[in-house]
């Protein structure tokens, strides 16, 4: 198959921030290059393999391309391919030999046009849509593949015709394996997490850790604390953005979080110092030997908070480094080197943004480790300073008030209640699970789930759920 | 007749870059040329070719000026090929100037065994390092371990390989033959055995492929036509059917019935024209693997003991000028085959050069005998070996200048078509052919299956 697999590598990403045309509702010419050659590669494959044949039906075992195994695709594996039962005139079409078939050929032809068919290559596009494009819509949605036995059976009871029976459907489909899955790729895609680096190699050696595991390992992390939370303790948003729980598996994780190694089935570990999406040593690990309190601050904005950070001049950084010259890590902390770089016009216009939550991320280490000084190495590892670290700040610019903070636990506090992430992770929901740009009306409800304190289940089933299924 | 056999009749045809690509100049075989071009496979196979020259070489006549030389690796000097507009050397004249780039000259490889048992050898160490006393295990050459291997058998050639060459020692081409692949003297046989049957298993992929294009698009066509489609999706379909017809365009195949190849209709060269029959064999070498007859070609272009050559054998062993002339005539006929491979253009936009490994050498290193420092060239596919430079294994510090194994290069063919070892060990024993002669070379012998330091880029 590894040619197969090969095509299916050629197919384009369909993370949403991945591809320029991410919000482009038609298919390029590489989906279709790629989608086509990869279900005649599949057909052929399948032709070739007599348990492969058996596989899809008994009766083409041994004779392929004889009219029994044709029947047998048409009412067992067609169905299942356009997820719906097939209409007469394309059962005759289907089974119909073109003038330039082969006739040892008919099962491979056949196989590969069901592959590659109209119906299982888009997921609706009846008007009115009928119950098979519901159940189509919800699934594909919901898990991001075709409907299960459930819901086809659903459609073909007409069940899915009133927002109530959807919702129901999108609750079940959330709480099966890739619903789960499909909740963590959110996550991924919301916070970014394909963009979290491997940390300094520099900094991991210094403390034994192999930099590309602990990037695995922390990413890993972050996946069980998403699954914990939403489907173990149906947690709110407020809960995902504060809780002090972590369930760092290997002890060089524990070691950062400062808590005991977890185990699946254990009782929650509690990191007070690290609460929440935020305080994943997944979002704090820093590419180099030192902390950014910039790209921290960032995150929080362009993430958490949905704000849009123009891109810096870089000339403008040029000469500004050139102007200050290299900054002596030993007199100064990053905090002040950082003051000093950006504290000038025009830079301060953004960095009065940014840097006042990325300085209250000075509490964790490069490596994502709690802190409450500075240490500086040279490049031998040796310890050449120590700065104490300042978390304060007179406001951080997050909402319409002004509020300070001197310690990590304002900001989380501050971003969990803030209707400006209320609306962000509302937006981010509709525009993952939909894969279109967003309406402010189409997220009011999932805002209002989330200030009323729901599930974050029920948010997500809010999100998608939406009458929008049987238009 | 079925239009099925008819076009199996027709015989093959060249899969040449589409519509507008470039065309290939086979001026001796003109019914060769492809009318109608083919649409590529889905994904382009790396040939290996392997060119056996004959008695060696003149060493001042061979090698580049060691004038740029620098140390790159333990062991290893190189320089660039084009350091300077003069010609590369006497037999690697201004015919290889354009090639330059995609070739590199390995100096310092070293056959083993004459060394070790004293014998005389001919005409093996292309492919293999054993000798015609070697055993069956030791015997296999490259080519045929190639020819069963992996990436050489999905889908197999119809043809595992196709070795085209005149006259020389007999036990020269011994290992080519009895294994099921002849060696072809007549080059007019050769085109009948690459020619003479029906469609490769890439055309007949190519011409289903493209009927299941059509018959999709017929499927999308009339759900694109029923009543209950909503605009949008009519949107989608129809913008859908125009991606499956540019695809469709590319994909698609003419059969041009009135070009049927006729091996028949081509001259055969005189007796005593060696010239017009290397031309031939390097015409059907170069249709054979552009076509996907066979992905495996060997030739021996020397004609060594034709008639047309006027020169005595004693001339090789005196290095006189007729032999050092035929020698430089020789290499102008690989550097012709090389250009010829590359003006084959295939759908990926690289040539076919660029889509082989080729691998030429001698029988010998001097006309002495001695089984020191094949004169060897590699050219092609630059993805895993490094290409464009001229590299010395030779061991400065060694009285006689002896280098490093010549398995090594074989080992890094292998993995450069993509063979782990298990898949060219023979019984399990680690490295590739005849590995004695410990005294001079077991310092290299603890790292057998670990390919020549420089030359290897590794994998990519």
């Amino acid at each position: 198959m590894a040619e197969s697999a090969d095509l299916v590598a050629q197919l384009p990403s369909d993370r949403l921030h991945e591809s320029p045309d991410e919000l482009d509702p038609l298919p390029s010419q590489a989906h279709t290059d790629a989608s086509l050659r990869l279900a005649i590669d599949l057909a052929e494959r399948i032709a070739a393999s007599r348990e492969s044949r058996a596989a899809l039906a008994t009766e083409c075992a041994d004779q392929p391309s004889s009219e029994p195994c044709v029947e047998a695709l048409l009412d067992g594996f067609a169905p299942r391919a356009f997820r719906r039962p097939l209409s007469q005139a394309e059962r005759d079409r289907l089974s119909a030999t073109g003038p330039s078939d082969e006739v040892d050929e008919t099962f491979t032809v056949l196989v590969a046009r069901l592959l590659s068919s109209p119906a299982l290559t888009f997921h609706h596009w009846s008007s009115p849509p009928t119950p098979y494009d519901v159940a189509s819509r919800i699934a594909y949605t919901t898990t991001g593949g075709p409907p299960d036995d459930v819901l086809v059976g659903a459609a073909s009871r007409d069940e899915l015709s009133t927002p109530t029976q959807i919702r129901a459907q999108v609750t079940r489909l959330l709480e099966s394996p890739w619903g789960r899955r499909r909740v963590a790729d959110f996550f991924r895609y919301w916070l970014r997490l394909d963009a979290v680096p491997v940390p300094s190699r520099r900094a991991s050696e210094r403390l034994g850790l192999d930099a590309g595991e602990l990037q695995r390992s922390a990413l890993a992390e972050v996946d069980r604390f998403v699954e914990q939370m939403v489907f173990t303790r149906s947690a709110e948003f407020r809960e995902l953005i504060t809780s002090p729980l972590v369930y760092p598996e290997d002890d060089a994780l524990a070691g950062l979080y400062g808590t005991a190694v977890w185990h699946d089935g254990d009782p929650p570990v509690e990191a007070p110092h690290h609460r929440g999406l935020l305080g994943r040593v997944a979002l704090l690990l820093s590419q180099a030997d030192r902390t950014s309190p910039i790209m921290r601050g960032i995150r929080l904005r362009e993430r958490l908070l949905c704000q849009e950070i123009e891109p810096p001049d870089l000339e403008i950084i040029d000469s500004r480094v050139d102007e200050l010259g290299a900054i002596d890590r030993t007199e100064h902390s990053t905090r002040e080197a950082t003051e000093r770089l950006t504290g000038v016009t025009p830079c301060y216009s953004c960095h009065q943004l940014i840097n006042p939550p990325g300085f209250v991320f000075e509490s964790f280490d490069p490596l994502g480790a709690y802190r409450t000084a500075e240490v500086v190495y040279d490049e031998t590892g040796r310890e050449i300073a120590r700065h104490a670290v300042d978390t304060t700040v007179a406001d951080l610019r997050i909402g319409p008030e002004a509020k300070s903070a001197s310690r990590f636990d304002d900001v989380v506090d501050l971003v969990a209640d803030q209707a400006m992430a209320h609306v962000c992770v509302a937006d981010s929901l509709v525009e993952f699970y939909f894969a279109h740009e967003v309406e402010a009306c189409a997220t009011a409800d999932v805002v209002d789930a989330i200030a009323g304190s729901q599930s974050f289940v029920d948010i997500i089933v809010t999100a998608i759920a939406t009458e929008e299924m049987l238009r | 007749m079925s239009e099925r056999d008819t076009a199996r009749n027709e015989g093959r045809r060249l899969f040449l870059r589409g519509l507008g690509g470039a065309l290939l100049a086979l001026p001796t075989i003109p019914s060769l040329l492809p009318r109608v071009a083919r649409a590529a496979p889905e994904r382009i196979p790396l040939r290996h070719v392997q060119i056996q020259t004959h008695n060696g070489v003149a060493v001042d006549d061979f090698w580049p000026a060691d004038e740029g030389l620098s140390v790159q690796a333990p062991g290893v000097r190189a320089r660039r090929l084009d350091l300077d507009a003069a010609p590369i050397s006497r037999n690697l004249g201004a015919a290889f100037d354009p090639l330059r780039a995609k070739m590199s000259v390995l100096r310092g490889l070293d056959v083993q065994v004459g060394v070790a048992v004293g014998e005389l050898f001919h005409g093996r160490y292309v492919s293999t390092t054993a000798s015609h006393r070697d055993d069956e295990l030791f015997g296999y050459s490259i080519d045929m371990v190639l020819q069963n291997s992996r990436p050489f058998a999905d889908p197999p050639a119809p043809l595992g390989g196709l070795r085209v060459g005149r006259g020389g020692e007999p036990k020269a081409m011994s290992i080519w033959e009895g294994r099921n692949v002849p060696f072809i003297e007549d080059p007019i046989d050769a085109c009948r055995a690459a020619f003479g049957f029906g469609p490769s298993p890439e055309e007949e992929s190519g011409r289903r492929r493209a009927r299941i294009v059509d018959r999709v698009l017929e499927d999308y066509r009339a759900t694109r036509d029923s009543d209950s489609i909503s605009n949008e999706g009519r949107r989608q379909l129809d913008h859908y059917m125009e991606r499956i017809r540019d695809l469709e365009a590319r994909l698609e195949v003419e059969f041009d019935r009135r070009a049927a190849l006729s091996c028949e209709e081509l001259a055969a060269p005189a007796e005593d024209d060696n010239d017009a029959r290397q031309e031939l064999y390097i015409d059907v070498l170069v249709a054979a693997l552009a076509s996907g007859a066979t992905r495996i070609a060997s030739w021996k272009p020397t004609g060594y003991r034709d008639r047309s050559l006027d020169f005595d054998h004693s001339d090789v062993h005196a290095r006189r000028a007729p032999w050092r002339t035929m020698m430089t005539w020789q290499y102008e006929k690989i550097a012709r085959f090389l250009s010829r491979l590359d003006e084959v253009v295939e759908a990926d936009g690289r040539t076919l050069l660029d889509h082989s490994l080729v691998l030429v050498s001698s029988n010998m290193g001097v006309p002495s005998h001695g089984v020191e420092g094949l004169p060897t060239l590699i050219a092609g596919n630059g993805d895993r070996v490094r290409l464009g430079e001229y590299i010395d294994y030779r061991r400065m510090d060694h009285p006689d200048l002896r280098g490093r194994p010549y398995n090594e290069l074989l080992i890094t063919l292998f993995q450069a078509h993509g063979l782990t070892p298990p898949e060219y060990q023979q019984e399990g024993r680690r490295g590739f052919g005849v590995y004695r002669n410990e005294s001079e070379y077991g310092a290299f012998y603890s790292a057998r299956d670990t390919p020549l330091p420089h030359l290897w880029r590794g994998s990519m």
